[in-house]
């Protein structure tokens, strides 16, 4: 019974399937009679599909295809990426530009200042601390460098090499509390020492000591380094006065000193390492 | 009363594949949103609904769409049989096992497609067959568990309303 059940199924499938193909071969050659078929049928039909089309075109009008989202979203991906690398590039750019014209100034002031020998150096630390004012530059001994040697900028005196390594120095800056710098008033040529940033001096500024009491120093004064002690040479740019006072002694007056370099932004510098001699010089 | 539901869903979603379809082309390959309801009603009720559904949605997309009647009606209703008769005995619980079938279901529905096309339509050429066709039954595979589960739910319905008597 199971096995007669079993071979009727297989019966009216293989019946359903010769009438099927019966009727793909009918109605490929006779068109009317597919056509017979076909007019009641898309008729009736065709209102939805009017309703349906109408939902499509309005939403293939604003989004096309969820494949034309997808290439979007693809799209918009790629030029993000783009954006981040020109990003990167203009960074880069940019970056060059500032060395290449830092470099320049440096360049210019080593030309400007042949009396000096001086080798460049790259900043590479700082101290983290809040309390000392220390660089590491790249050049040491190998370069001729070694312990109290003049560190400048084109802009001016950036401090002196404390501790020199075989290709590393560092570096002391003037703000730090330990340095002591001989220099003078450029315009009164008033002697006097530059400490570093002790009270009252504000935080960024220096306090220029042992000035003496009559002298006329004012507000703009240059200060450069004076020569004496034999460390730093006469004549680097020290920086300028902002404010001038008399001491608790009455004896001597103090100034206080912004540094004409910003330790903040120090990337390149000069260890001068002798004075030389000029042709036709005295 | 569930035929004439079922004869509703089938023209509605077969217009709604040839006018919304496109919306959801990926490439060039667009879900089969008709054979998967096929797949589905055959997973779910057997390979003799399964293969009639299949019978008379491929009917109405002959009609509709055809150039001569019985073309689809042949391959859908070998398809739902095939796969209703395959998958009677199987656990098709999970979504991943739905999947599959789908997948497997909407493959034998391609092959069955290019060995009616051989033999009814020698002029038609058949393109890139074999990546479409897994493009296809992929996508296919991915919408199989929604469907699955709309199927069942609707058959909940329709038990409910036309079967269950209290």
């Amino acid at each position: 019974m199971l096995r007669l059940g079993r071979y009727k199924k297989v019966f009216f499938l293989i019946l359903i399937v010769i009438a099927l193909s019966f009727t793909v071969n009918i109605t490929g050659n006779n068109r009317l009679l597919f056509n017979m078929l076909e007019y009641p049928v898309i008729s009736l039909l065709k209102p939805v599909q009017e309703a349906f089309a109408w939902v499509s075109h309005k939403a293939q009008g604003s989004i096309t295809s969820i494949s034309h989202l997808f290439y979007l979203k693809r799209e918009n991906e790629e030029l993000k990426k783009q954006v981040a690398e020109l990003l990167a590039y203009k960074h880069k750019f940019l970056e060059y530009s500032e060395e290449n014209a830092r470099l320049r100034r440096m360049l210019d002031f080593k030309e400007k200042n042949p009396e000096y020998d001086m080798v460049a150096a790259e900043v590479i630390g700082r101290d983290p601390s809040n309390w000392f004012h220390m660089i590491i530059i790249n050049k040491g001994r190998k370069s001729g460098i070694s312990e109290n040697m003049a560190v400048v900028t084109e802009r001016g005196l950036v401090g002196y090499t404390v501790d020199v390594g075989e290709d590393w120095s560092k570096v002391l800056m003037l703000l730090d509390n330990r340095m002591s710098v001989s220099a003078m008033i450029q315009r009164t040529r008033d002697n006097g020492i530059l400490k570093g940033n002790i009270a009252p001096a504000p935080p960024g500024y220096a306090k220029m000591v042992f000035l003496p009491a009559d002298a006329q120093i004012v507000k703009g004064d240059k200060v450069i380094s004076s020569g004496l002690g034999g460390i730093v040479p006469k004549g680097i740019l020290i920086g300028e006065v902002v404010e001038v006072k008399k001491e608790s002694d009455n004896l001597t007056q103090y100034a206080i000193v912004k540094p004409a370099v910003d330790f903040q932004k120090l990337e390149e510098v000069f260890v001068i390492r002798s004075e030389r001699a000029l042709p036709g010089g005295e | 009363m569930r035929s004439l539901t079922y004869l509703i869903i089938a023209i509605l979603l077969i217009i709604a594949q040839s006018t919304l379809g496109v919306l959801f082309k990926i490439g060039s390959v667009k879900p089969d949103f008709v054979l998967v309801l096929v797949l589905c009603v055959a997973l779910i009720k057997g390979e003799s609904i399964g293969a009639g559904y299949g019978l008379i949605i491929g009917l109405i997309e002959d009609i509709v769409y055809g150039k001569f009647l019985g073309f689809n009606a042949l391959i859908k209703f070998l398809t739902g049989y095939f796969v209703g008769y395959g998958t009677r005995d199987l656990f098709k619980g999970p979504v991943v096992f739905t999947m599959g079938f789908v997948f497997v279901g909407t493959i034998l529905y391609n092959l069955l497609f290019l060995t009616a096309c051989l033999l009814f339509t020698p002029e038609y050429k058949m393109g890139i067959f074999l990546p479409q066709v897994a493009y296809s039954a992929l996508y296919n595979a991915l919408i199989g568990p929604a469907m699955y589960g709309a199927v069942l739910r609707l058959e909940k319905v329709l038990n409910y309303y036309f079967v269950t008597k209290y």
